[in-house]
């Protein structure tokens, strides 16, 4: 799943590294522009919703975490 | 680690404490720094020199606007009558800040106040915030100053915003604005000191006929003159409410502290008998007694007839005017008042002091106004060592020069001056160090120039250049301009002890040692003694002549009328046969059916014997002049007329004016030779029926008489 | 009572006594108080729409919290019910602003449809700071809605949070997971957040009234008489009115936050430097900070995120590629956005304009960042140089003066008038001959206001790259006591108050 996540996220964003850290909301690396745009991408690609409770540093700090959020969301 | 937070605790306890100090201090500097200074109309002088009084000693308080500033001066009230007065007037004082002042004053002087005197002349108006401000700008805060600002801001006729009291009350709220305006005089403000010798009185020695230091140039048609005919029957003018509420409270509050209050109307113009009469019955209503100095106070008219001369600036009085109404004011004091004479007294020893500078100031300075001689000019100026006196010189400075003056002006220390030369270009400086000079040679066409510095800083630069140069002259001072820049010697004498200057004259050296007098009074006084004539006076003295004049006739006019109405010939008469004026009487024949026998009588004691003895039928004319024998021409007599040229100058030479008098009665004009022109004119229908002249209205009808060379009337 | 007013100073000091005097437990009830009178002195008659706003708010966040899941499918039902009560108080919320903002045009409407006398109906009550704290309620609801925040059982503690006076006029936009607990916790009195805190409000003070009210002065001048100006000029005042807004609004904030700073309290920043933007969107990430949270965080996200959105995000990818399906994506919400935040300001024509302004710079910038970045490359403009971030201020400061063109005159017929000056009738020459000292303010005024905004650039700069009082706390003694004395002098001399002027009233206030 997670390699699944980078390879999508760094086709729809080439100038971002998102695996430069653990903390890519707090460090700054996404903004919410981008944010949204992942939101999209995710949601299109694996076909599900992401609700606004999900967007929290947690799911987003790390590609591991928002591998972990579609899988949740993806079991629903 | 309890103590060193203690430790830390008390650190900061100690920081605040001297931070919150320094930040007052830097504060209470801005407060003063902001304060604005009044220099104008002697207002600093005043009130800062009125706390540095000693407590209880004033007796006598003076309160009004800028008239009672330039018109009474207290000093001259100890020195001739030993009284100890102070004048707390301000420029518009409204009669609320008046009363103010009052408040503060008899906090002060609670036991040695007697007297309140009190100029009207604000009673007719509200003062405006800006000159309440200034009139209390220099009271002290605690208490005077914030009971008068919640008084005026909170009191019946305020915004009743305290927010106002509060910046009002607070020169950095209410004047931090100015911190880009901010002049020398704000920071040596700090140690400014009042002169205390004037005791409020705000000293101007020129009068409006002097050109060098009017503020504009003397017009004859808008010369002021003083309404000094009361009538009493002019109802009286409608005084504000809010001025009748403060006055209300001036004289409740004097009553409650037995102090006698008088009302004084210092002469100036804008004053009238409707305002007159106004106050006259405020006065009667509170039993006040009112000294309205506009007009005749006991007979006597104190500066109408000269208000020419004794005004600066055709609206306040100047410090000839001033002692005349001081005097005045003090006789009335010293019958009338709780006044005492403290010449001796131990603890008013001080007053010694402040008469001697007021001497030595005042007085030196007002003899150098009526000096008329350049020696003695110049020898009163350099009496006083705060004097520095500027001589640029213009065109040609040298003609009238003689040697005897030569030589007691190279005593004086002006040597260069004493060799000048035809046309040659001269300044000189004259101050307590010695005499300056600079002398170039006509032939050189060059420029004399000084430039300096006074000795507080002031910076001066004076230039003289004679004719064959740049023929004029120029007296700089602080960068304001003084010179009258007319030819011979210019002069301007500056105060350092004032920071002003105090006279601007000129002596047209080409031709005289002599400048003409701003006040000639003394001229025309003594013109009868020296058998001159008008012709023979100096142009100041004859534009004075002619001023005097002018209200001498509004006078007779005025008493004339308050007759009554009622027209009588020999009234008449008597009233306008005075100097310089010529009475033309005509008659027609109806006339003398009306001459009763008394009428005839006085007539014939005045030397009027053919109308004494006129008949019906006949016609007359008169010509009368003062104590000559009476010109009198009766019908039939073929003599020819001997004073053609002012019958002449009477008749209006228009084509076809041959107006014939309404033959009715007897026609009486008055024609003034000084003022050229007609002054009065009435008829007298009947001698014998004053209601029915009462009712005619002549005054403002102009007729002509015309009078065929052989004196008979058409 | 305004907080240039000579009751507020009396007003602030009782209140720190008070607050630090009386037992600890008793400070929110202190700021209770106080803030109630604060609020009151505005005019009594403005407090119950406050009450009642906070009173629906508060009501809702515990129904909401009350509506509890039993299972997994009550979960969906419950959340609809909880979604119910949301729109519902968020609705009567929002209708309590619409009716202090349009209130009195609807009023009127309605007066000249019936034909009555326009001064024989009643003017609607403008509540004080209705923008703000209605903002602030609503994006605690929503955060109690999606679970990010417990709702307040108190009443009175909420009322708190609601009408804490120094964010109560202009913001900031408080938020209650940040402000709330700070106001539960107790605070002793710290010297050095009193001096920090002090000097945040001199600084305030100083922006405020020694700027501020002073450029407004010829601000005002020159645009009430536009006919007479040349472009120049005119020009030259929008550059001022610009300067002018920062230092009036960033003042009330620094105020606002050092007075709560000495209270021992942190309000969200709102202002962040904006000047040194580089770009539109970044300006709105230093400019009315908490305005540009909130709308990120309750208006964007959510409609980004929808299912909605996501699902036209789609339909235009499938149609017209990747880029335009991503555009759609943020096109969408941001155009919401900006036509919101520009009807938040108020609901003039010309305030709806400068909404949609800034959104298409912002919209387009993002959009066409490619295209943008290629224009760069080709002019072979070097944007890793300074001068190139220069240029970028001043683009961005500019982009800004423009937007106050669009709302300063107050009526977009103004405003174009203000253009055409601008663009055809220039003369360049007025700005030198000295005709720039007649606009209301003297030579010395006009010198002050440029050395005085230098100061604050200077300032701004330093605080950049480290905080200024910090700064100074370190510096020596003699330096750090003279430059706060200077500080406090410059406002009790060149600060624009007194009887000389008449107040001027801060100007966000009426939002």
């Amino acid at each position: 799943m997670e390699e699944k996540v980078l390879a999508l996220l760094t086709s729809e964003f080439p100038d971002i590294d998102f695996t430069a850290s653990d903390a890519l909301v707090d460090d700054g690396i996404l903004d919410s522009l981008t944010i949204t745009g992942i939101i999209a991408a995710l949601s299109m690609e694996f076909n599900i919703t992401i609700p606004y409770e999900e967007i929290i540093e947690e799911n987003f700090n790390s590609v591991a975490g928002l591998a972990r959020m579609v899988q949740k969301l993806s079991n629903v | 680690m309890a103590g060193s937070k203690n430790r830390k605790g008390m650190g900061c306890f100690v920081k605040s404490f001297l931070a919150v100090l320094i930040a007052a201090a830097i504060y209470m500097g801005c407060y003063v720094l902001f304060s604005p200074v009044w220099l104008e109309w002697n207002n600093y002088n005043t009130v800062h020199g009125f706390y540095k009084e000693p407590e209880n000693t004033i007796e006598t308080l003076f309160l009004g606007s800028s008239h009672v500033v330039n018109g009474i001066t207290p000093t001259e009230l100890y020195r001739d009558y030993g009284l100890c007065a102070y004048n707390l007037g301000t420029e518009q004082q409204g009669v609320n800040v008046s009363y103010y002042w009052l408040r503060e004053a008899y906090r002060l002087h609670a036991e040695s106040l007697t007297t309140v005197v009190f100029d009207v002349s604000m009673l007719r108006r509200t003062a405006s915030e800006t000159f309440v401000q200034k009139g209390i700008a220099g009271m002290r805060l605690f208490p005077g100053r914030v009971q008068a600002m919640y008084d005026y801001y909170l009191g019946p006729y305020g915004t009743g915003d305290l927010q106002d009291v509060l910046e009002q009350l607070n020169p950095v709220t209410a004047y931090h604005t100015r911190w880009n305006q901010l002049t020398r005089q704000d920071f040596e403000k700090f140690h400014l000191q009042p002169t205390l010798y004037s005791r409020g009185y705000h000293f101007v020695s020129y009068s409006l006929l002097d050109e060098g230091n009017a503020e504009e140039d003397y017009e004859e048609e808008n010369a002021p003159y003083l309404e000094s005919v009361l009538d009493e029957s002019v109802p009286g003018e409608e005084l504000q409410d809010s001025e009748l509420y403060y006055f209300d409270k001036i004289v409740a509050f004097c009553k409650e502290n037995d102090l006698d209050l008088v009302l004084v109307k210092i002469p100036a113009r804008g004053w009238g008998s409707n305002r007159h009469n106004a106050v006259q019955a405020l006065a009667e209503k509170n039993d006040l007694p009112f000294l309205d100095y506009n007009f005749p106070v006991s007979g006597q008219n104190l500066v109408g007839e000269t208000y020419l001369v004794d005004s600066h600036d055709g609206n306040h009085l100047n410090y000839f005017g001033a002692t005349k109404v001081t005097h005045a004011i003090g006789d009335y004091l010293v019958k009338n008042c709780r006044v005492t004479d403290v010449r001796g007294q131990q603890n008013y020893a001080f007053m010694e002091q402040e008469l001697a500078d007021y001497n030595k100031n005042v007085v030196v300075c007002s003899e150098l106004y009526l000096a008329t001689e350049l020696e003695q000019y110049l020898t009163l100026a350099a009496q006083n060592e705060n004097y520095v006196i500027f001589l640029p010189g213009k065109d040609e400075t040298s003609g009238a020069l003689h040697e005897p003056l030569r030589a007691a002006l190279a005593d004086l220390g002006f040597t260069k001056l004493a060799q000048i030369g035809w046309r040659d270009s001269y300044v000189g400086v004259l101050d307590k160090d010695g005499v300056q000079e600079v002398l170039e040679k006509a032939d050189t066409q060059k420029e004399a120039m000084l430039e300096g510095a006074m000795q507080n800083g002031v910076r001066y630069s004076v230039v003289g250049a004679g004719w064959s140069s740049e023929n004029f002259s120029s007296c700089s001072i602080d960068e304001t301009e003084y010179s009258p820049n007319l030819r011979g010697l210019n002069i301007v004498v500056y105060d350092q002890s004032t920071d002003t200057v105090v006279d601007v004259t000129n002596f047209d050296t080409l031709n005289t040692t002599e400048r003409m007098s701003g006040y000639p009074l003394q001229e025309i006084e003594t013109m009868e003694a020296e058998g001159k004539t008008y012709q023979d006076l100096t142009e100041n003295a004859q534009k004075l002549y002619r001023y005097m004049h002018h209200v001498e006739n509004q006078e007779i006019a005025g008493a004339l009328q308050g007759h009554g109405g009622r027209q009588e010939l020999v009234t008449w008469l008597d009233a306008y046969r005075q100097k310089d004026r010529v009475i033309l009487l005509a008659a027609q024949g109806d006339a003398a059916d009306r001459l009763s026998e008394p009428v005839r009588e006085a007539l014939a004691q005045r030397g009027l014997t053919q109308l004494a003895e006129l008949q019906p039928g006949e016609t007359y004319f008169a010509v009368i002049e003062k104590d000559q024998k009476p010109y009198e021409q009766t019908e039939g007599d073929g003599t020819p007329l001997p004073l053609e040229d002012a019958i002449f100058r009477m008749i209006h030479a228009e084509p076809g004016a041959g107006d014939a008098i309404e033959p009715a009665g007897l026609q009486l004009i008055v024609y003034d030779r000084i003022e050229e022109a007609i002054v009065a004119q009435t008829s007298f229908e009947t001698f014998e029926d004053p209601l029915a002249v009462a009712e005619r209205e002549m005054r403002n009808e102009f007729q002509t008489i015309f009078l065929t060379p052989k004196g008979k009337m058409l | 009572m305004a907080f240039t007013e000579l009751s507020f100073f009396v007003f602030a000091a009782c209140l720190v006594l008070f607050y630090y005097l009386l037992p600890a437990k008793m400070q929110w009830i202190v700021l209770l108080t106080g803030s109630v009178i604060f609020y009151v002195s505005y005019g009594a008659e403005k407090l119950p729409f406050l009450l009642a706003a906070a009173g629906i708010a508060w009501w809702a966040a515990l129904r909401m919290e009350k509506i509890r899941p039993d299972g997994p499918e009550s979960r969906a039902l419950a959340r609809k019910k909880q979604k119910k009560v949301l729109l519902g108080a968020g609705a009567l919320l929002v209708l309590l602003l619409l009716y202090a903002k349009v209130g009195t045009w609807v009023i009127q409407s309605f007066a000249a449809l019936l034909r009555l006398d326009a001064d024989s109906v009643p003017q609607a009550i403008l509540a004080l700071g209705v923008s703000y704290y209605t903002f602030s309620m609503l994006g605690y609801l929503a955060d109690v809605y999606y679970g990010k925040e417990k709702a307040e059982t108190n009443f009175l503690r909420f009322l708190l949070f609601a009408i804490y006076f120094p964010k109560i006029l202009q913001g900031p936009i408080s938020r209650h997971k940040f402000l709330a607990p700070q106001l539960k916790e107790t605070h002793r009195f710290c010297y050095e957040a009193f001096c920090f805190g002090f000097q945040l409000m001199l600084w305030g003070y100083f922006k405020k009234l020694v700027i501020a009210d002073r450029l407004a002065m010829l601000v005002n001048y020159v645009f009430d008489n536009v006919e007479t100006q040349t472009g120049a000029h005119l020009l030259m005042a929008a550059c001022f009115s610009a300067v002018q807004l920062y230092c009036d609004f960033s003042g009330c904030m620094d105020i606002a936050g050092g007075f709560s700073q000495i209270l021992g309290l942190k309000l969200e920043p709102n202002f962040n430097h904006p000047f040194f933007s580089r770009s539109a969107a970044e300006f709105w990430r230093r400019w009315h900070i908490t305005l540009g949270t909130w709308f990120k965080d309750y208006v964007y996200m959510p409609l980004a995120i929808s299912p909605r959105v996501i699902r036209i995000s789609k339909k235009v990818r499938e149609t017209c590629g990747a880029r335009a399906g991503k555009a759609v994506m943020t096109v969408l919400p941001l155009s919401v956005v900006w036509v919101l935040t520009g009807l938040w300001h108020s609901t003039e024509w010309n305030y709806v304009v400068w909404g949609v302004y800034w959104g298409t710079l912002i919209i387009c910038a993002n959009v066409f960042a490619p295209e943008l970045k290629k224009l760069t490359g080709f002019l072979h403009i070097n944007t890793k140089t300074e001068s190139w971030k220069i240029f970028q201020m001043v683009r961005t400061f500019f982009l800004f003066v423009v937007g106050r063109i669009l709302t300063v005159p107050g009526t977009l017929h103004g405003s174009a008038e203000v253009f055409k000056k601008i663009f055809f009738d220039f003369q360049p020459g007025s700005l030198f001959d000295g005709s720039v000292y007649s606009l209301e303010l003297d030579r010395a005024n006009f010198h002050l206001a440029l050395v005085c905004i230098f100061v604050l650039w200077a300032v701004s700069m330093l605080q950049e790259k480290k905080p200024v009082r910090q700064r100074l706390a370190e510096s020596n003694v003699v330096f750090r006591w003279a430059a706060w004395y200077a500080l406090l002098f410059s406002i009790v001399i060149f600060g624009v108050y007194g009887p000389e002027f008449s107040a001027a009233a801060f100007v966000y206030m009426n939002f």
